[in-house]
């Protein structure tokens, strides 16, 4: 058990609510929040359908409860906020020289944006909207004073940044790491969405046959990974392990899929080897599932591929929350977690009609059952496919 | 543990010529990619973000003659920053109307590892680390992790930060209305590697070690570096050349440490101007200097004679620091 | 058409940055998708974008897309028939 990764912490804030406990009962209420969207000025608001935290950036500032840079970003706050509710879990009160790995695709452009091209003569704004900026801050907002990176994947990259905290601890660089992702709306990725033509004018339907594409989301999802090592100095509950994780590459196009779902196929392949779990060991999938033709029919068949005539229940989390891509990860790693330790896998809202090929049919009630393993799927531009499995508390190998 | 070896190395920075000059921001002249290595079809798009990362990457490879490496780690400080400029100008110009999709596609920070893997169908890990100057090092700790650890055997790991003419006006607009009194001259490259647990004939030095740190009251560089040193079972005499950069902070050796006072030191920015990633050239002169390799358009990065460098410490001082080690084989 | 066809081979190499492709070395009834030209699904969404911009249609069924740009000729006749600027 030396190589154990443990969960012990979870912090998250989306559009279905401003902690974890919020956003499970939400799932648990089938309660999505996919609205028009609200604080964003221009072109999309009150029209673009959007999973968006409900707050302004001044109401995030008061739920921190701690004062904040000039210009900090929405991503920033987001991710303070999922930063702290992980680390009060996990009982860190000083997050000291305790690594922060952090995913994120916009970073300060939402801030950026809103200034953009005067800046109001400040140079603040240009360092904000370096990707490098959102770790160092968070790590600074949160008395931190170690090493912090960013990873920006796109879609992927909070499962890298949980990935890569994982090497950190295996490697004995670190007994506890702070990992996961964070992602604003902004014009900028509304927009660029909105020119691939991948927005959906409806709630979003993962995997059904009339899907027609996505709703783009915000929010952050943290947790705070510790070795066996430091479990052995300072014990405390354990919410789960991450058991696989594994990162490949498409190498077909720079947004789509290939047809044979190939990255997909090689990080759940990898994950698993990783885990040494035999695909019957998983119990839940939670999906990438935008609900754009492309991902949702190319994941189908790489779980085929793994599968095969075993499929586990399956349902993308999307259908609540939108799609959070940076943050995206980190938080349905939460969602994963919750499914072990409610025993239940979560219904896959809006699914009607199965795709005909591959006709695989996710689950469209909340489903009980015994759930020790969970495999989640991470799919960003560039071909970039990231898997991790997480695993109940009792069952380590 | 296995070790960890670079294989290849190649660089694309200006030429120290160019530097001489009032201007404030210059530009990397690229040779045209040629069309049999990468189809017209698939340059046409890309940036010279893209354009230095492939030319660079796809040169460490043939260099180690490993053409198809188990991933692809790049760090980048500001990312695909003309296509990002490109499309945030669009959308405030043209009130949201009328957005070219590609823009956006290419602005993505992991849009140069992708398009390497792309053209050289690999299907290996794929990684994007973006964090200021320290975006380099976040992508050879985790290729260093993962060969020592023999996840895998090679990997290419590399580096780029390009300029973009609507950041540069930007920039000049802001400094126009305040006195900016650094003299520093901001250019754009890149550099990529293959790093390796395998040794072979193509082998140029070993990386013994990184660390990442930030600089805290009690815990200075000076002490962070002694303690590099200890667990690499090194003294300080036995470096022979300190190559770095400091940018926010002051160097320690400026502090009138008697012992690192002695060492050949070299800054290398006055080489390269500055640009997020610009450390891929220490690392590629810490190789050279490794293999008694002359820096051939500058005299004074060739100073102190040749000295047969055994152990070099590469050091870059900023808002996070690092270390890396390198050694002859 | 003649004019039209010459105007929209300058806007296509310029939209899609074809830097080794003259106007003359595209043919009228080529296919620019697949072998042809070798054009893929970002330069349909460009074209798509072009199309707005320059002549006031609106594609909102990527599939409509597909044939339309078949070749200069198909989308020749479609922007004629449709154009509203």
């Amino acid at each position: 058990m030396n190589n154990a990764i443990a969960v012990t912490g979870m912090g998250m804030i989306t559009a279905i609510g401003d902690d974890v406990a919020q956003n499970y009962h939400s799932l648990l209420r089938k309660q999505h929040g996919i609205k028009p969207l609200q604080h964003i000025a221009g072109k999309h608001q009150a029209g673009t359908l959007v999973g968006e935290v409900p707050w302004t950036n001044q109401e995030l500032v008061e739920k921190l409860g701690t004062t904040v840079p000039k210009y900090s970003s929405r991503t920033s706050l987001l991710a303070a906020i999922a930063a702290k509710e992980a680390l009060t879990q996990a009982a860190i009160t000083d997050l000291g020289n305790i690594p922060v790995i952090m995913g994120t695709s916009v970073a300060g452009m939402d801030i950026f944006e809103q200034y953009f091209p005067h800046l109001n003569g400040d140079r603040t704004l240009i360092q904000r909207r370096d990707v490098g900026d959102s770790a160092s801050a968070l790590s600074k907002l949160l008395g931190g004073n170690g090493f912090a990176t960013a990873i920006s994947t796109a879609c992927s990259s909070a499962a890298n940044a949980i990935s890569f905290g994982a090497r950190l601890l295996l490697s004995g660089r670190a007994e506890r790491v702070l990992v996961g992702g964070s992602d604003a709306l902004s014009r900028f990725t509304i927009n660029g969405f909105d020119s691939l033509m991948l927005l959906s004018d409806k709630p979003n339907r993962p995997f059904d046959r009339n899907r027609n594409g996505l709703n783009l989301g915000e929010g952050a999802g943290f947790l705070v990974l510790e070795s066996a090592k430091a479990l052995e100095k300072i014990p405390k509950p354990i919410l789960g392990y991450l058991t696989g994780f594994a990162n490949a590459n498409d190498a077909f196009h720079q947004t789509a899929t290939s047809d044979s779902g190939e990255g997909a196929y090689l990080a759940m392949k990898e994950a698993l080897t990783i885990s040494r779990l035999a695909p019957d060991a998983i119990d839940y999938i939670n999906a990438h599932g935008t609900a754009t033709e492309n991902n949702d029919r190319t994941e189908a068949i790489a779980i085929q591929r793994i599968f095969g005539d075993n499929v586990p229940s399956f349902s993308s989390t999307k259908a609540y929350t939108g799609h959070t891509l940076g943050a995206a990860a980190g938080i349905e790693a939460i969602y994963a977690l919750l499914a072990i330790q409610h025993q239940l896998a979560f219904a896959n809202l809006r699914f009607e009609t199965a795709m005909e090929q591959p006709a695989l049919q996710p689950v469209t009630d909340h489903r009980s059952s015994s759930i020790k393993h969970v495999l989640s799927n991470s799919f960003g531009f560039g071909g970039n496919c990231s898997t991790l499995i997480f695993s109940d508390a009792e069952s380590l190998y | 543990m296995q070790k960890v070896y670079i294989n290849g190395s190649s660089v694309a920075v200006i030429n120290s010529a160019q530097l001489d000059t009032t201007e404030r921001w210059i530009k990397i002249n690229l040779p045209k990619i040629d069309s049999e290595l990468v189809p017209p079809a698939a340059t046409r798009r890309m940036s010279k973000a893209v354009k230095m990362g492939i030319i660079c990457g796809m040169e460490a490879m043939r260099q180690a003659d490993c053409p198809n490496p188990d991933g692809i780690l790049v760090g980048t400080g500001k990312g695909c920053l003309v296509d990002s400029d490109k499309f945030l100008k669009a959308i405030i110009e043209q009130k949201e109307d009328f957005l070219s999709p590609t823009a956006f596609i290419q602005s993505t920070h992991n849009t140069v590892a992708g398009q390497i893997a792309l053209l050289t169908k690999n299907s290996g890990y794929n990684m994007t680390y973006s964090q200021g100057r320290i975006s380099f090092e976040s992508a050879a700790l985790d290729a260093y992790i993962q060969l020592t650890m023999n996840e895998h055997i090679s990997l290419l790991v590399g580096a780029v930060d390009e300029l973009s003419d609507i950041s540069i006006e930007i920039n000049n607009a802001i400094d126009r209305d305040q006195i900016n009194d650094t003299n520093d001259i901001q250019t754009e490259g890149a550099g990529f590697f293959v790093f390796s647990n395998q040794k072979d004939s193509h082998t140029l030095g070993e990386l013994k070690d990184i660390d990442i740190y930030r600089n805290t009251a009690d815990h200075s560089s000076e002490k962070q570096i002694g303690e590099f040193l200890k667990k690499n079972q090194l003294t300080i005499n036995q470096i022979d050349t300190i190559i770095y950069s400091s940018t926010t902070v002051e160097a320690p050796f400026s502090t009138g440490s008697p012992i690192l006072e002695k060492i050949n030191k070299i800054k290398y920015n006055s080489q390269t101007g500055i640009f997020d990633t610009d450390i891929v050239f220490a690392f590629d002169l810490a190789l050279k200097r490794l293999n008694d390799q002359t820096f051939s358009t500058s005299i004074s990065l060739n100073e102190g004679k040749i000295q047969h460098d055994r152990n070099i410490l590469i050091c870059n001082f900023g808002e996070q620091n690092s270390l890396m080690l390198l050694s002859r084989c | 058409m003649e004019e039209l066809k010459s105007e929209l081979k300058a806007k296509i190499i310029e939209a899609l940055n074809l830097e080794e492709i003259a106007v003359e070395d595209i043919e009228n009834d080529a296919p620019l998708f697949g072998d042809g030209l070798g054009l893929d699904s970002i330069d349909a969404l460009e074209l798509t974008v072009l199309l707005d911009k320059d002549y006031g249609i609106k594609v909102t069924d990527p599939k409509v897309g597909k044939t339309i740009f078949q070749s200069i000729d198909t989308l020749a006749h479609y922007i004629s028939e449709n154009r509203t600027k």
